[in-house]
C-alpha cells in the first residue's frame, strides 16, 4: 500500500484515495477543438516508464482532487500538491 | 424522531474480562449536526461564522474546537461539521455560507474504554497513536470500508460519525473486531 501525502490532510493511506487519471491531459478548446483533438483527449494516454503526474481523489478524506507525481516503475511518490501546483522533479 | 435503524441488542459481546469490557459503545442522541461550507478568504464569512458559533472556525487540518455547547470539526479546506446540543439558526452564518442540516443522516456513536484505540486500529488506516491523534483531533477517514468521521474527545474516548443506514453494520463490525477485548453495547 502506498502512503500519499494529501496537501490538505497530511499523510494518508492509499486506501482513502481513488485514482482519477492523467493530470497532464489537456482539454481541447471548446470553440476550436477538432474531433481528432477530442478523441485524443478522451481516449489516448501516454504510457511512460518513470515519472507520471496523476490526479487522485481523496475520496474518503477531504474529497479534494490532488496531483501526485509518481514513479510508475518503483511506485515512489516524488511530490504531491493541489492540481494547479507545479511539482518538484525529485532531483535535489 | 422514530429510530428506524436496527441496532444490536444491548449487552456484552466477546471476551469477558475481570476489569470489564475493553470498549463501551453508546449512541449519542439529540445532536444537531450541520455541514458548513464557506470561503475562509472571504472577509464576511469567517466573521459571520464566528458570531453564529460563538467561537472561531478551526483552520488546521483535523483540528476541532468547542465551547458554548458547540463542537466544530475541520473536515476539509473550507468545510466543517458543526455539532451542537441546541439548534443553531442556519441563517446566522450569513449569505456567503452554505449550511446543510445533516443530523438526520448520521448516527453518532460514543466509544470509550481502555481498548478503544486498539479496536479502531483494526479497521482505520490513519495513525491513531496518542502522540499523533489526541483530544482536539478529528479525521474524515475509513473504518472497515465505511466513510466515517472519527473525533477524539479524550485519550480513550472517541465519537464516531457514520451514515445512519450503516448503523447496524458498524455495531456488528465493532463487536466482531472487538471480540478479543469485550465490547459492551449500551441500551439506546
Ligand atoms: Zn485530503
Amino acid at each position: 500500500m502506498l502512503e500519499i501525502t494529501c496537501p490538505y490532510c497530511g499523510k494518508r493511506a492509499q486506501k482513502e484515495f481513488t485514482y482519477a487519471g492523467d493530470a497532464g491531459a489537456e482539454r481541447p478548446n471548446l470553440e476550436t477543438g477538432t474531433n481528432q483533438d477530442w478523441f485524443e483527449f478522451v481516449y489516448l494516454r501516454d504510457n511512460p516508464r518513470g515519472l507520471h503526474d496523476e490526479l487522485w481523489h481523496h475520496s474518503a478524506g477531504c474529497r479534494r482532487l490532488i496531483k501526485v507525481r509518481r514513479d510508475v516503475v518503483t511506485h515512489e511518490i516524488i511530490d504531491t500538491g493541489a492540481p494547479s501546483d507545479s511539482l518538484s522533479t525529485g532531483a535535489s | 424522531m422514530v429510530d428506524l435503524t436496527l441496532s444490536l441488542a444491548p449487552g456484552t459481546y466477546g471476551a469477558e474480562n475481570r476489569e470489564g469490557p475493553g470498549v463501551t459503545v453508546s449512541k449519542r442522541h439529540g445532536l444537531h449536526i450541520l455541514h458548513l461550507a464557506g470561503d475562509l478568504s472571504d472577509t464576511d464569512f469567517p466573521t459571520a461564522a464566528r458570531h453564529a458559533l460563538g467561537l472561531p472556525l478551526p483552520q488546521l487540518a483535523g483540528e476541532t474546537r468547542d465551547g458554548h455547547g458547540v463542537r466544530v470539526l475541520w473536515l476539509a479546506p473550507n468545510r466543517w461539521l458543526v455539532v451542537s446540543g441546541h439548534k443553531l439558526e442556519t441563517d446566522a452564518f450569513g449569505e456567503k455560507a452554505s449550511v446543510n442540516d445533516v443530523g438526520q443522516g448520521r448516527s453518532v456513536l460514543r466509544l470509550s474504554g481502555r481498548s478503544v484505540r486498539d479496536l479502531l486500529c483494526k479497521g482505520c488506516p490513519i495513525d491513531l497513536d496518542p502522540q499523533s491523534f489526541s483530544a482536539g483531533h478529528a479525521a474524515a477517514t475509513l473504518l472497515g470500508h465505511l466513510n466515517v468521521v472519527i473525533d477524539c474527545i479524550a485519550d480513550d474516548v472517541f465519537d464516531l460519525y457514520v451514515t445512519r443506514s450503516f448503523d447496524h453494520f458498524i455495531h456488528d463490525w465493532l463487536v466482531r473486531a472487538g471480540k478479543e477485548f469485550g465490547v459492551s453495547i449500551s441500551a439506546t
